[in-house]
């Protein structure tokens, strides 16, 4: 984990340190606005150029950058539109024309996929791309729709490569953040660096825990049915809070590394496994991802506002392709059907079935708990699909579930 | 503060900055003083050898600091008192195959009397520049230099001199320590030979833990009263393991290696003949070619060879040490055929003959026990490791009255 290498706590301390500095130099230093974005951008681009394997790992992103930056800086529908098919191709060719390929190959006999696939598709995809392309993208539509575009090509880098969220978001919204860059605190914000130290402490008592539950869920689930049915239920549940603790801590770090820079960034968990639908898992988990895909999959592909049918059409759809942001292969996708499914189910089900419906639905309203066991459970069988390829996440709910 | 969830909005207004802020360096000021502390005491009771469950499998890192207190309270801090025996290496001489009650570096102590100290230093995987080696050195730099230094290897091979992957650590936190004294010839070997991408990484963090000392509160911690590190290992090997068991200090594992004897017939499974064979060949062709009938060795492995020899252990241990190259049980040997026999043991006389040329001790051993004195192909059960320190100890006697450690005339101990 990258906010845990030796490289970066001495990167962040000396960073840090500057950053905290510059105001002390206030009799000497102006205008300091400038020299604080200039140090957050030098910053994030040796963040990158060192985490992301130099000069070959830095082009795709800067690259992708000048061609989102130039695109919406004419604020044309065509332009925005040709920025938003260049991220949406530069994504797939990086993280899903291996996947696709050798899922094609594979289908001829005989020819081993991989390792012709490898030589000439690239295997590693460039660091982040799954969040700077989300943010370019949700930059160009925001545009395309009258938003205004970031004047300055210094603030877009900003946005762009901002090293706190480049890893694993959050996704950023530039209408949030690039004012906050263009109004950097003279002062050192003693507030912003306690809370963010608090955060930061947080996100790695978290991931302490989730790293002891990866090591552990790493031998158990190649020996689940070694397992008591109550330990197979404990491990489920070491499953759910594993991936919960890792990856909210990661965003709790990234929250408060930005803080310490003054800069305030979109939470992403509200305590997910106390919702009571598939619905409000959702609205608090991942919180910038589920946004970033109703905005700019649900909505655009036409939301609620066609009927029943193609509500359900435009969610299966949303899901399916936010199943597959997370990892290039096809237990990606169908766990995101899976909650595709269950957010469709629970959404309509009381229109469907008309008074059945409607006489489940008052009593669910009833019982809460029930409502909150419901989803618990649904969720952490979807975790299955997400961690593990379809016969061996099958294999474990049928052991689950008591069965040999 | 806008924008902070309720949680930490309690936290935040009971907290004050420049408390926070003070509290933060203080703490680390003094987390680091006791890591610092304990660095200098020895918390092993008992230690008897770095069995599974206080070793690299079960996350245990001991450090440099470590190894260097073991042996130092093991000679009672005397610096002209016992003679250190240090023993280096791999799986072979931990004793893997040998409970802790029959340890061959027990046998090895009953024979070289009181006038001697065995300290068992190996870990498995290790090398003959690791463990055993960096507390040779750690003690030399502070005074202590009657020491032996004894590790395995098997022919023709040495490994990096800063050390093999799992426990190449130990060299950059005794480097970065100051536990070593300056060796140019290998600091540079070493940096025109860097050993992969993650020595970097490796090396930034022993420097930072050279400054606050973490791993050695750490593992002090871990092994005096709480470790939080889960492991597969305590469930499997340990019987009658409970849920909570990855939190029991390590100090309350016992040493289970080996409890129970293995019959000879389960030494040598059928399904095991052919990847030692295989491993066998392994050892000769990278190293030899066969020209006329006869081995002769190949001049690029065999130059960088003598090269990491030179440069692995400093000249003031190079003259302390003995390399031991172990053979393999004579079950697989009598398998080969002629020409790879005479293969095997080719690299294994170039291989002494290579390390008494640079300033070691060096002997071969095993060559001339029973399949019986074997657990499986390398390691040796207790038969075998009473014969290894018979075969070791009166070499370990000449080399201390070489050096000047005894007295010539000084009768050897009844056994």
């Amino acid at each position: 984990m990258i906010f845990l290498s030796p490289w970066f706590l001495i990167f962040i301390a000396i960073i840090a340190l500057l950053y905290w500095t510059i105001p002390l130099l206030d009799n000497w230093i102006t205008p300091q606005k400038w020299i604080k974005q200039g140090l957050i951008l030098i910053a994030s681009c040796c963040f990158y150029w060192h985490c992301g394997g130099g000069l070959i790992g830095i082009l795709p992103v800067l690259i992708l950058g000048a061609i989102t930056y130039g695109c919406g800086v004419t604020q044309q529908k065509r332009w925005c539109i040709a920025g938003v098919v260049a991220c949406v191709v530069t994504l797939v060719f990086y993280k899903y024309t291996l996947f696709l390929s050798q899922s094609l190959v594979s289908l001829i006999p005989g020819l081993n996929a991989a390792s012709i696939l490898s030589t000439v598709i690239p295997t590693t995809p460039p660091l982040g791309i799954s969040f700077f392309v989300f943010e370019f993208i949700h930059y160009l539509v925001d545009v395309m729709r009258g938003s205004p575009a970031i004047a300055h090509p210094f603030q877009f880098a900003q946005f762009g490569l901002f090293f706190p969220t480049l890893v694993a978001g959050p996704i950023k919204r530039y209408e949030q953040f690039v004012p906050q860059i263009e109004k950097l605190s003279p002062r050192i914000a003693k507030a912003d660096i306690l809370y963010g130290s608090i955060r930061i402490a947080v996100g790695l008592l978290k991931k302490i825990v989730a790293d002891n539950l990866t090591i552990y869920l790493a031998f158990w689930s190649d020996h689940f049915d070694w397992l008591t049915t109550e330990w197979r239920w404990v491990a489920l549940g070491f499953m759910a809070l594993r991936i919960y603790l890792d990856f909210s801590g990661y965003s709790d770090m990234a929250i408060g590394y930005a803080r310490w820079f003054g800069i305030k960034i979109p939470e992403n968990f509200n305590f997910p496994y106390i919702a009571t639908n598939i619905r409000e898992f959702w609205q608090r988990w991942h919180i910038s991802l589920s946004n970033w895909i109703r905005d700019y999959i649900y909505i655009p592909l036409g939301g609620n506002r066609h009927g029943i049918s193609r509500k359900i059409l435009n969610a299966l759809i949303a899901f399916t392709l936010c199943g597959l942001w997370h990892g290039a292969g096809w237990n990606f996708a169908l766990w995101g059907l899976y909650h595709g499914v269950g957010l469709a189910i629970s959404s309509n089900y009381k229109a469907a079935l008309g008074g059945l419906g409607q006489g489940i639905h008052a009593g669910l309203n009833r019982l809460p708990l029930l409502c909150w066991a419901i989803t618990l459970l649904y969720v952490c069988f979807g975790w299955l699909l997400f961690f593990y390829p379809l016969p061996q996440a099958w294999r474990m709910a049928q052991l689950l579930v008591g069965a040999t | 503060m806008k924008e902070v969830p309720p949680l930490y909005r309690w936290l935040l207004d009971r907290l004050n900055f420049k408390a926070f802020v003070v509290g933060f360096i203080a703490v680390l000021i003094v987390l680091s003083i006791t890591g610092r502390v304990v660095a200098h005491h020895n918390f092993y009771s008992h230690f008897q050898r770095f069995h599974l469950f206080i070793e690299a499998q079960t996350l245990f890192y001991p450090t440099a600091s470590q190894l260097r207190e073991i042996v130092k309270s093991k000679i009672q801090h005397q610096k002209n008192g016992k003679i250190a025996v240090i023993i280096g290496g791999n799986s072979v001489f931990i004793g893997v195959g040998q409970s802790e009650k029959e340890l061959w570096t027990n046998k090895l102590q009953k024979l070289l009397g009181k006038k001697y100290k065995v300290v068992n230093l190996a870990f498995r995987g290790g090398g003959i520049q690791e463990s055993g080696a960096i507390a040779a050195q750690a003690l030399i730099k502070e005074g202590y230099k009657k020491l032996i230094y004894i590790a395995n290897t098997s022919p023709g091979n040495i490994g990096n001199p800063e050390g093999w992957s799992v426990y190449n650590y130990f060299y950059w936190d005794a480097l970065d320590k100051g536990l070593l004294k300056p060796y140019p010839a290998r600091a540079k070997y070493i940096r025109e030979h860097p050993y992969g991408p993650t020595t970097e990484d490796l090396k930034l963090r022993m420097w930072l833990d050279s400054l606050f000392y973490a791993n050695d509160l750490w593992t002090t911690i871990g092994y005096r009263w709480v470790f939080t590190v889960w492991n597969a290992i305590l469930i499997n090997d340990l019987p009658h393991s409970t849920w909570y068991q990855w939190l029991v200090p390590r100090r309350l594992y016992p040493d289970i290696d080996f409890s129970q004897p293995v019959p000879l017939k389960a030494r040598y499974p059928a399904s095991e003949e052919k990847r030692v064979i295989e491993l066998i060949d392994n050892y000769c062709h990278p190293m030899f070619q066969l020209e006329d009938g006869l081995w002769t060795p190949k001049t690029d492995f065999w130059d960088d060879f003598n090269q990491k020899v030179v440069v692995t252990l400093p000249d003031n241990l190079k003259r302390r040490s003995l390399i031991v190259v172990m053979d393999i049980s004579p079950h697989y040997v009598k398998q080969l055929d002629s020409l790879k026999e005479r293969c095997w043991n080719r690299n294994a006389n170039t291989t002494v003959r290579t390390f008494r040329r640079h300033g070691y001790h060096s002997t071969k051993a095993g060559f001339n026990f029973a399949p019986e004195d074997y657990l499986d192909h390398v390691h040796l059960v207790s038969s075998g490791g009473e014969k290894l320190a018979a075969h070791l100890a009166p070499q370990i006697r000449a080399i201390a009255q070489e050096l000047g450690y005894v007295k010539s005339n000084q009768k050897e101990p009844k056994t």
